[in-house]
């Protein structure tokens, strides 16, 4: 307190007489916390003269009076190189009179904080330290030792839990004891080069403050700060170079390592390691040991996937219909209604209402199963679990050809299969990442679930988790037959050994989580939402106009262009169950190949044209509000569905029960009940296995393009086509042979016969270019 | 050296103790690690995971038939059982975990 | 050896790594490596080396797909670009105005 500066413009609210206390630290050290704490209300928000920091002043009553405080900015460093709040910070700290200075730490990351502490020391005010956040120290395995850092500093140190205003009494004895005691650190030990340095520098400056010239010699030999003139620069230049002599290392990287080294030793005694770090380790074992058992780890791998799967299926179920309920009343009847009153002309209203409206119904529908399908990815992506699963399949995807980080992407590529396919570029090895991307547009992604949700909804409703699951087995089995069969043939080869870190176990943050979800969530509903609009013109046009004697007319929907052409294609389905009606599926099929979240979109578009009139009665006597109400009161129902799921995860009970599709005729969507009239359960989910392995979307296909070429994509197009063809027949054919048991062993013969040929087909490719495993993947295109 | 990966139990073998392979470690036996067997490719795969000759490695899983989970430093690191075959190793004696 | 000197030989023995991987083998606190690897970037020595520009996935096809924003915590790498060691005690010290930088 030998320096009694004039308390200047920035002291203005303090009276002259009481002590100043500075708080300094890093940002994030609880420092504004600790502040509030100290000041309560008592407190004054302005700026730092000149500059647009922000300053806070406030008084704290200690037992022998009142003391001025300021919260100086949080800074990792005052000797340079941080803006106006590092200016701020060593102003104040250098030239204005501080009675006190208390450095805040956070004990969990002690050593980094140490590094501003020994600046601090460097300014020579008294000061205490306040150990912040040592609950969280322990709660990371380390123990604070408030006692022994205090001995090897020279100051005293208090430790803290600032947010729950913990040892804030024992803080304001020690800043009593301080201001009359004046304690001062001890500085970090430089080099003797390095301190003649600082003396002949300091004494070079004379500001007529011995220990603010040391500060700026120090600051100029960490270069952190331009000398003036000649003579500084000179000498500056002659230390640098006496230094570097004695040292064998540049001046600015010596006082830095002496900091660096100070809070290295400072932290090490300061810091007792509690077992919990062995703690958890052991748990980390214990968890390995199970999940990576040799016996256990595929089945709980499986077990994980199927959890995720009916936990997404059945715990949306509980809002499923609440979201259809309340969107069909907003969208559909209440957007209706408000258009016809407006007095658009009724076609409008009803492409409108029906079309986009009802689209957009359909997609929100299944917002609740899908944001939980993204919660649950998300969860298991941040807990460290995939790299085990990686591990634990390696031997089995290593019997299939690949090695066991293919399925990493696979796994995204439930999501999404354009990431998928970019994040197969964790697979280092050229062939496996080939034959990786080539699996990823079998991986079932979220638009097609959309689809799997609608029909499971109508045809599987007390099931739809186990038929889902299914999909994305028959998904999953397809493409690891797809790797087998690529890389016995046509890319032969062994995949490249196993080598992957595993991160430590952690319990995800349920912001992060929710955050991840709700990017995904967003960006899924506003793709769909721009295609489903585009679809509804689309829609518009091409079901109500028809060629008629060679002309073009305007007609409806049955005879329009969309079901001539469709029709023209239905023959080709046949074999899966697809009879001429069924025309609309096969355009919602078309359609799907441009993205797969509108082949419900389009099923709805020609759906609600069949319906028009008695949908623009529901516009005039749209009871929104009635329809609010009894969306909102299936979720109590739904919920106690949930609740016998939970103890029946199989569903058995609900096969016993009545028929499926029976059930869907309470389904409250116009198009839901009219797939139940176009499909059988078999054909229904025949047709959900075309839709699930034929060609994936553009977008997909665009990424595959890039990765492996124009060549194997138009591979993967022409045979994930044959792949869901025979597929989704054989399915039909098989589940049918009991009635025509002749032609259902044909179709499945004829399948097979197919499959052959191209097991033969790849075989003499691969033979003929033996080194394509050797070549890079750009020459696989 | 074989180009055939051996598959018996190496103790019985008469590796030097500078290249004991480390598929031939148990659970729990610390190694510092000697050489690394493969190409280019193979090698700077090793080192971005940490694992160059002069480290000191631990199993902590394994090995069996997948391979080993192995610690480096404070790194889990799960190598595939082939890859236990071109690491080689000085063992160092063996404890139950961590340090 | 102060852990300045210790990310500061590592790095330039790796040439090229990460925060985490340093702080992994050299046992210290990563924000203790990391405000290494800041003292020698300001140095001009080090140079981060930017994570992939896109979000997500680095697919570039972003708002085409749902998925982005998947790729987890994003891990910065460092580049040595200051002096080899063998060259080391040869080297000039830089001019001033370089590392005020």
């Amino acid at each position: 307190m030998s320096r009694c500066h004039d308390a200047g413009a920035a002291g203005a609210t303090a009276s002259a007489s009481q002590p100043v206390v500075a708080l300094a630290g890093n940002p994030n050290s609880g420092k504004t916390t600790l502040f509030n704490l100290l000041t309560g209300s008592r407190q004054h928000v302005g700026n730092w003269p000149g500059v647009t920091v922000e300053q806070r002043r406030g008084s704290a009553r200690l037992p022998g009076g009142e003391v001025s405080v300021v919260d100086l900015p949080g800074v990792y460093s005052l000797l340079g190189g941080g803006g106006p709040d590092q200016t701020v910070a060593r102003t104040f700290l250098l030239d204005e009179r501080v009675d006190l200075v208390i450095d805040i730490v956070d004990a969990s990351n002690l050593e980094r904080h140490l590094a501003l502490t020994a600046e601090l020391v460097e300014a020579g005010r008294p000061m205490i330290v306040v150990l912040n956040m040592v609950d969280e120290a322990r709660a990371n395995g380390l123990d604070p030792r408030a006692d022994t850092l205090a001995q090897a500093l020279g100051v005293p140190v208090v430790p803290m839990v600032a947010r729950q205003g913990k040892g804030r009494r024992e803080l304001l004895a020690a800043m009593e004891r301080a201001l009359l005691e004046a304690p001062r650190g001890e500085a970090p030990a430089y080099h003797d080069a390095v301190e003649e340095a600082l003396r002949v520098l300091a004494a070079l400056l004379a500001g007529g403050d011995p220990v603010r010239d040391r500060f700026e010699a120090l600051r100029l030999l960490d270069g952190a700060a331009e000398p003036r003139g000649t003579d500084v620069r000179q000498a500056l230049e002659a230390c640098n170079a006496a230094v570097e002599a004695a040292t064998g290392e540049e001046a600015a990287d010596v006082t830095a390592a002496a900091r660096f080294g100070w809070a290295h030793d400072l932290a090490s005694r300061g810091l007792a390691r509690i077992d919990t770090r062995g703690f958890r380790r052991r748990l980390t074992g214990a968890i390995d040991a199970v999940v990576l058992h040799r016996w256990l780890g595929v089945p709980v791998f499986l077990a994980v996937l199927y959890l995720v799967f009916v936990g997404s299926f059945s715990g949306g179920n509980i809002l499923l219909d609440f979201f259809d309920g309340a969107s069909s009343a907003l969208f559909v009847n209440g957007l209706g209604s408000v258009l016809l009153r407006v007095g658009l002309p009724g076609w409008l209203v009803s492409v409108i209402a029906g079309g986009a409206g009802g689209g957009l119904n359909l997609v929100v529908t299944f917002i609740p199963p899908i944001a939980i399908t993204f919660l649950m990815l998300a969860f298991l992506e941040d807990s460290g679990y995939m790299a085990r699963a990686a591990y634990a399949m390696d031997r089995l995807m290593r019997r299939l050809g690949l090695p066991g980080n293919a399925l990493v992407p696979m796994v995204i590529g439930f999501g999404c299969n354009v990431p998928a396919i970019m994040g197969a570029r964790v697979v280092e090895d050229r062939r496996d990442r080939l034959l990786t991307v080539l699996m990823q547009p079998f991986m079932s992604c979220s638009a097609r679930l959309t689809i799997y949700m609608a029909f499971a909804v109508v045809f599987f409703r007390g099931h739809g988790g186990q038929v889902v699951f299914l999909l994305y087995l028959l998904g999953i089995v397809a493409a690891l037959l797809t790797s087998l069969l690529l890389g016995r043939t046509a890319v032969p080869g062994t995949p490249a050994p196993f080598v992957m870190e595993l991160p430590p176990y952690r319990l995800p943050s349920l912001r992060s989580v929710w955050m991840q979800s709700w990017q995904r969530l967003k960006v899924f509903v506003l793709r769909v939402g721009r295609v489903i609009a585009l679809i509804g013109v689309v829609l518009f046009v091409l079901p109500g106009v028809g060629l008629v004697g060679g002309h073009l007319h305007g007609t409806d929907v049955d005879h329009s262009l969309l079901a001539q052409g469709s029709r023209a294609l239905v023959p080709l389905f046949a074999p899966m169950g697809m009879g001429r009606d069924d025309w609309p599926a096969v355009s919602g099929l078309i359609a799907g190949a441009a993205a797969k979240e509108v082949v419900i979109g389009t099923l709805n578009g020609i759906y609600q044209r069949r319906g028009d009139a008695d949908r623009m009665a529901a516009y005039r006597h749209p009871a929104v509000g009635r329809r609010l109400l009894d969306a909102l009161r299936t979720i109590p129902a739904n919920a106690a569905t949930f609740a016998t799921t939970l103890h029946d995860p199989l569903g058995l009970s609900a096969i016993a029960s009545a028929g499926a599709a029976e059930r869907a005729s309470g389904a409250d969507s116009a198009t839901l009940r009219a797939l139940a009239a176009d499909f059988t359960p078999l054909s229904a989910f025949a047709y959900l296995v075309f839709v699930l392995l034929y060609v994936p979307c553009a977008s997909t296909m665009g990424a595959l393009r890039r990765e492996v070429g124009w060549g194997w994509t138009a591979f993967s197009a022409v045979y994930g086509l044959g792949m869901a063809w025979g597929a989704a027949t054989v399915v039909f054919q098989a589940g049918t042979l009991a009635q025509h048991p002749l032609s259902s062993l044909l179709w499945i013969a004829a399948v097979a016969l197919a499959g052959a040929a191209l097991v033969t087909a790849l075989r003499r490719f691969g033979l003929r270019r033996p080194d394509a495993a050797a070549q890079p993947v750009g020459a696989y295109s | 050296m074989k180009p055939d990966r051996p598959t018996r139990d190496y103790r019985a073998d008469a590796t030097t103790p500078e290249r004991t392979p480390l598929a031939a470690l148990h659970h729990g036996d610390l190694a510092r690690v000697t050489h690394v067997e493969g190409g280019r490719a193979v090698s700077r795969r090793m080192r971005m995971v940490g694992i160059r000759p002069g480290v000191d490695v631990r199993i902590l899983h394994g090995p069996d038939r997948k391979g080993a989970v192995i610690g480096v430093g404070t790194a889990r690191i799960a190598l595939g059982r082939a890859v236990l075959d071109i690491i080689h190793v000085a063992p160092a004696g063996t404890s139950d975990h961590g340090r | 050896m102060s852990p300045l000197f210790a990310v500061r030989d590592r790095l330039r023995a790796r040439g090229l790594t990460t925060s985490l991987q340093l702080a992994a083998e050299l046992q210290l606190p990563q924000a203790v490596v990391e405000a290494a690897l800041e003292h020698f970037e300001r140095r001009g020595q080090v140079r981060p080396v930017s994570p992939e520009r896109d979000p997500g996935c680095g697919s570039g096809a972003c708002g085409s797909c749902n998925l982005c924003f998947t790729a987890g915590p994003r891990v910065a790498w460092f580049r040595w670009c200051g002096p080899p060691d063998a060259a080391r005690g040869a080297i000039t010290p830089p001019a001033l105005p370089d590392r005020l930088r």
